[in-house]
């Protein structure tokens, strides 16, 4: 054979996988919507917790630690967003895609609620995961995940200082990184 | 300077600088000779301190799924290209496809494209691999591609190709034609082991050119009328890694995205779920030409034995991927005794759990193949009941305990145990005690012997005393200072 090894390096998540749980958060939360109706809001945590819950009800198995589920279920919810962001680009361009309700952290400045803009996160994101992978997997599972900080710790087998650190440099660089295209435009 | 080591610079410097008093960070910064460096820092340290507007944990997607409604139907065009139209094939991952007729040449081709409700980026981006993709393999068993192009303007313009139409039954539904007819199972077991060394010889193919193909299942192989067998569908395969780097521009094997119409993705999973194999429902392992092998295993079983290895309960997702992962399949032999040898054992080789247990290659598993159409004996070996007990202690329960425990307790992520070397842990063992215990025969011995020159010493001490005693004048020879 042309390639003697050809499993080695290609050790991220099985696209398969995560189209499966991209179902299941889908049909979660379409059916949540379906009940709940208006001015509801909806928490990644909750829909990731609740595909969680469905899954280790049929089988405690299926996946060998929660974290790790939710870190699965992270990347899923990445491509929900995503796919959404996106499917609206392009239904009416230029009409600038609605911003999705974040958490503005410690320091709120005053804007009142403060919006992430998921298409430029993903571009940042794609760019520092080029750069370096585990910041890039810390800021998917707490952006799209709502991960702890101590679950993300827990995933990626690293401390939680470090975490702490990756979370912080990772979070002031993709700022930075989203200004400079902003202004450079 | 290479990218990612200026970065990693770059987080060092600001790990430093981020809690520094100003004075302090004044003079932090102006040490910085790299001006670029500097100023990218500087923004960043003082974007920290007035907080990162825009990037935080989302707290609120109500509104995306607010909207979620039924997206437009596929409306079948007239024309596409120089295309007729003659019409809907199927609906697959990334689009439709559609039978059509070029009236140039009155050949039947099939079109496959990209659907408008999926238009996106990444959508378009998994469009084009496959293009690419297909465009790199050239073999009698995988459905040719012919051109590419895109159909109409602007918004409404559809990405498509042309590819070989291939008419046939899929494979399983050829092999339950095949049971139909009331052949014993030894008069069947040619014709299918014909159409699988096809098969296994695209398969090998694909990945001597560094494709893994990733979604085999019946729908994807077609059985011809004059007894060829066409793989189809590379719409998730994907680049291996050692080639991609070098063949192509946007190499990344990058997650497809699921971009179907309403909910047809379940449709789409439901013929899937029982061919992934267990590594891929294993976010930790790595998913690649062996997944194939394993795939290739379920469709051989299903196309003998007539049904399934184990039964999946297609309605949960997660109780599929526990019984695939979990579940000793039945030997063939069990299913119908006509099945038991050879066969059989090749069956259980593609479906072990564990891709190192499989066939290592696609050109293993075509010599294999070959030896039982021709009834030569296999080169695997049928796993004897002591051996599959001991490697099951090795590698599941055991595995699976050590893993809980030491997942849960001291690294919370299964992904760290290093599972070969927890393979070996009993082994270890073993040979732990075995050497305390060979320290303690030596120590014994090492005692015993000191002990017992001892004793000889003392006994002798005891006699040249006794002797001395008996011979006073020899006291003076020993000693002549005493006088």
């Amino acid at each position: 054979m042309a390639s003697p090894n050809p499993d080695s390096g290609s050790t991220q998540l099985s696209p398969q996988l995560i189209e499966l749980v991209y179902g299941e958060l889908r049909a979660l939360a379409a059916s949540y919507m379906r009940h709940q109706r208006s001015s509801h809001t909806l928490q990644p945590t909750a829909l990731v917790n609740e595909a969680f819950l469905k899954i280790a009800r049929s089988n405690s198995e299926a996946f060998a630690s929660r974290s790790h589920f939710m870190a699965v279920a992270a990347t899923a919810m990445r491509q929900v967003l995503i796919n959404h962001a996106e499917s609206k680009n392009a239904e009416k361009r230029g009409g600038g895609s609605r911003g999705i309700p974040i958490d503005p952290g410690m320091a709120a400045p005053d804007l009142g609620v403060a919006q992430v803009d998921v298409l430029a996160i993903e571009e940042g994101l794609r760019k520092l995961e080029k750069l370096d992978e585990r910041k890039a997997r810390v800021v998917e599972a707490k952006i799209f995940g709502g991960l702890s900080h101590e679950e993300i710790a827990s995933v990626l087998g690293v401390s939680l200082s470090t975490v702490e650190g990756d979370w912080r440099m990772a979070k002031a660089w993709l700022a930075k990184e989203m200004r400079g295209t902003q202004s450079g435009e | 300077m290479d990218e990612a080591r200026r970065f990693k610079i770059l987080s060092e410097l600001f790990d430093r600088a981020r809690d520094l008093a100003r004075p302090e960070l004044e003079s932090f910064l102006a040490e910085i000779t790299d001006r670029g460096l500097r100023e990218e820092l500087a923004s960043m340290v003082a974007l920290d301190r007035e907080g990162t507007v825009g990037v935080g944990p989302i707290i609120d997607i109500a509104g995306v799924f607010e909207q979620e409604t039924a997206e437009p139907e596929f409306a079948v065009p007239e024309r596409i290209g120089n295309y007729e139209i003659l019409g809907l094939i199927g609906t697959g991952a990334s689009g439709v496809v559609l039978r059509a007729r070029q009236p140039e040449t009155d050949r039947i081709v099939a079109i496959k494209v990209l659907g408008t409700g999926s238009w996106n980026p990444r959508a378009l981006a998994r469009f084009r691999r496959e293009i690419r993709l297909l465009g790199r393999l050239d073999h009698p068993n995988i459905a040719r591609i012919y051109e590419a192009g895109t159909d109409g303007e602007g918004l409404s313009a559809r990405p498509y190709f042309v590819m070989e139409y291939v008419s046939g039954l899929t494979l399983v539904a050829w092999s339950r034609v095949l049971a139909e007819r009331g052949q014993p199972m030894t008069d069947r077991l040619v014709p299918i082991l014909d159409i699988f060394e096809q098969v296994v010889l695209a398969v090998g193919y694909a990945h001597a050119n560094g494709v893994v193909h990733r979604d085999l299942k019946p729908a994807n192989i077609l059985v011809g009328a004059n007894g060829r067998a066409k793989v189809l569908d590379f719409g998730v395969s994907g680049f291996l890694p050692e080639t991609s780097a070098s063949a192509l521009d946007d190499t990344r094997i990058d997650t497809p995205t699921q971009s179907l119409p309403g909910h047809a993705l379940t449709e789409q999973l439901v013929g899937t779920v029982p061919y992934m194999s267990p590594e891929q429902f294993d976010g930790a392992s790595a998913v690649g030409h062996r997944s194939d092998l394993y795939a290739l295993g379920v469709m051989l079983f299903e196309c003998l034995a007539g049904e399934l290895p184990y039964a999946i309960d297609r309605n949960s997702i997660p109780a599929a991927a526990a019984a695939i992962r979990t579940t000793v399949p039945p030997l063939l032999g069990h299913v119908d005794a006509a099945l038991a040898g050879g066969i059989e054992t090749v069956v259980a080789k593609l479906l072990e759990k564990d891709p190192a247990d499989r066939y290592q290659s696609a050109t293993e598993l075509l010599e294999d193949v070959r030896r039982l159409r021709d009834g030569r004996e296999t080169n695997a070996r049928p796993i004897t009941g002591l051996a599959r007990a001991r490697r099951r202690l090795r590698r599941g329960q055991w595995r699976a305990s050590v893993d809980r425990w030491l997942g849960n307790r001291w690294l919370g992520n299964h992904r760290l145990v290093n599972h070969r070397l927890v393979g070996r842990m009993p082994a270890m063992l073993v040979l732990m005690i075995l050497s305390i215990l060979l320290v303690f025969v030596l120590l014994a011995s090492g005692l015993a012997y000191t002990t017992f020159r001892w004793l000889d010493a003392e006994a002798k001490l005891a006699r040249v005393a006794a002797q001395a005693s008996e011979t006073p004048g020899s006291g003076s020879r020993a000693d002549p200072n005493a006088k």
